[in-house]
């Protein structure tokens, strides 16, 4: 059992073509595999198109988005796809892990 | 009996039931399927009971005086694609559509009519919408039906004559996309690219980043949403400017568009909440169950709209739409909720196709807007009709009423389908097109957009 993640609290913007329908899907998968180990996460859901303005100030651990991973932020910006389609799951979510154990 | 249930109960009340009957028999766990289905029921109440109303509510009063002093005719007001979805999975059609979207596709996988597994459960809402307007135009459930499996089977059809070109263009392999609005304006892209090639204005090149950089501010559908309702405010009430009363009556217009277009998703998102356990159990099923060969899953076109050409081309497309709902000869279609949507899910297919050549695809999409504009003015009628014949009560807004969204391939579908003649149509129609993709996929991939040399380049 990995410890290091647990009681950490992370911020996560999920973002999405319209701000709603995949990443909708994309958070929800993500938050329970989260919390299966007990790591507490915040969510915000967001439009690709605001990204840039949206993680400017909002103290965000990372971008997960369904629409494009070349987008203009600063913070590591990780593929959804994954999480929609089932394939690749597992090496994303591993990814995801990496980050929040290095903050 | 159907009917009379929903009356009663509410679509709010009897879809999250029907869901959690579907996820009990599919084998999600009970107190997960209990969530989802509390979920879709918030979801779908936030938006029919408390914001569509709301909504309505502050726009109609306006629009409806715009009618009345200025003749500006636009009574059907667009509340947002939400509510489209809501009505297709309140009907008969609506209960029924995902056991028939999921055998029709699995028929057409095993006689290799198709190579899509299409895993976005949650869009068979645009077959359902298509089936259920054809299903309360004529009053025959079959027609209903078959309009819905109709534009199911094109779509997956048209999902993997795009695949090739799409895949190379968004770097998205192994999935097709047989989503009605994304592929939309779709069938419009090979006939415009060959003319745009033929008098060299494909030579022509603006990069993304320029557009982005000049209309920035206008991204925001917010933004948008205010302007035009704050036209409709002056059109409405010019008249009587000198008082103060009007500048508050405006104001709080723009203001009440604005929290609408703000919210909205949030309400839409408890909705689909709830349709993530019934969409991954589907989607562990058929993909563990499926798989003797190459398939391509499809997925929600959302993915695509992220490309900044795609991006470029709907943002464009989306600040035509305000000249155009106002100028454009015999629309009475005000589009306002799905400013920030529709522009952006037309531009999808059609920017791949293009090869990600903005001006290309801005025509091409403006030509898809018009044509939505045109659809929705004259399917608004009828989807009033079928939202008031569910129960869903709205406030007394005089002249005007809820309007719906209906995008070119909803639209030419609902229409053809409803009469038996536009039914053959339809199937002759797809059947030479799916015979015609199998003898030569080369040359439909080709058609569409899609060259080994590399043009339509990934970014």
């Amino acid at each position: 059992m990995e410890t290091t993640e647990k009681n950490k609290k992370v911020r996560v913007l999920v973002v999405c073509a319209d701000g709603v329908a995949t990443s909708t899907v994309v958070f929800v998968s993500l938050r329970e595999e989260l919390e299966k180990r007990g790591i507490k996460a915040e969510f915000v859901q967001g439009r690709v198109m605001d990204v840039e303005r949206m993680t400017k100030d909002g103290n965000f651990d990372f971008v997960v988005s369904t629409a494009g991973t070349s987008l203009d932020a600063e913070i590591p910006v990780i593929s959804g796809v994954p999480f929609l389609t089932g394939i690749g799951r597992e090496q994303v979510f591993n990814q995801i892990l990496e980050i929040i154990n290095k903050n | 009996m159907f009917a009379v249930l929903v009356k009663t109960f509410g679509a709010a009340v009897l879809l999250p039931i029907f869901i959690l009957i579907l996820e009990l028999i599919l084998g999600v766990k009970f107190s997960k399927a209990i969530r989802s289905a509390l979920y879709i029921g918030i979801g779908l109440n936030g938006l029919i009971s408390i914001l569509n109303p709301y909504f309505l509510g502050a726009v109609g009063k306006a629009v409806s005086d715009m009618i009345t002093t200025k003749g500006v005719h636009l009574p059907y007001v667009d509340t947002g694609w939400a509510l489209l979805a809501a009505v297709g999975y309140s009907t008969k059609i609506g209960a029924l559509i995902i056991p028939i979207g999921i055998g029709v596709n699995l028929i057409m996988l095993l006689l290799r009519w198709t190579n899509t597994l299409d895993l976005d459960i949650w869009n068979f809402w645009h077959w359902a919408f298509v089936g259920s307007m054809t299903y309360y135009a004529t009053n025959n459930l079959w027609f209903g039906i078959l309009a819905a499996v109709a534009i199911e089977i094109f779509l997956l059809v048209i999902a993997d004559i795009t695949a090739p070109t799409m895949q190379k263009f968004f770097n998205l392999p192994g999935l097709s996309f047989p989503h009605a609005s994304g592929q939309g304006a779709v069938l419009l892209a090979p006939p415009f690219k060959w003319l745009f090639t033929k008098i060299g204005l494909t030579k022509l090149q603006i990069s993304s980043r320029t557009v982005k950089e000049k209309f920035g501010i206008l991204g925001d559908s917010v933004v948008i949403g205010f302007i035009i309702s704050s036209i409709i405010g002056f059109l409405a009430w010019g008249n009587r400017l000198g008082d103060i009363q009007t500048w508050s009556q405006i104001l709080t217009l723009g203001i009440g568009t604005g929290a609408y277009i703000y919210l909205y998703p949030k309400a839409t998102g408890a909705l689909l909440e709830g349709f993530v356990p019934l969409n991954e159990r589907v989607r562990d099923i058929l993909s563990r169950k499926g798989i003797q060969r190459e398939l391509n899953f499809g997925m929600d076109s959302a993915l695509t709209v992220g490309h900044p050409d795609v991006i470029a081309t709907g943002l464009l497309t989306m600040i035509t739409a305000v000249p155009l709902i106002f100028l454009l000869p015999g629309n009475k279609f005000l589009m306002l909720a799905d400013l920030g949507v529709t522009p952006f899910f037309l531009a999808s297919a059609v920017t791949a196709v293009m090869g990600g050549n903005i001006i290309a695809s801005y025509i091409t999409t403006v030509v898809g807007l018009i044509i939505t504009l045109y659809m929705s003015s004259a399917g608004s009628p009828l989807f009033f009709h079928t939202v008031t014949s569910l129960g869903i009560s709205l406030p007394e807004t005089g002249a005007a009423m809820v309007g719906a969204d209906i995008r070119p391939l909803h639209g030419l579908f609902y229409f053809l389908g409803k009469t038996p003649i536009g039914l053959i149509v339809l199937y002759v129609s797809i059947f030479v097109i799916l015979f015609s993709f199998k003898k030569n996929p080369t040359a439909w991939y080709r058609a569409f957009g899609y060259a080994e040399d590399g043009t339509s380049e990934n970014r």
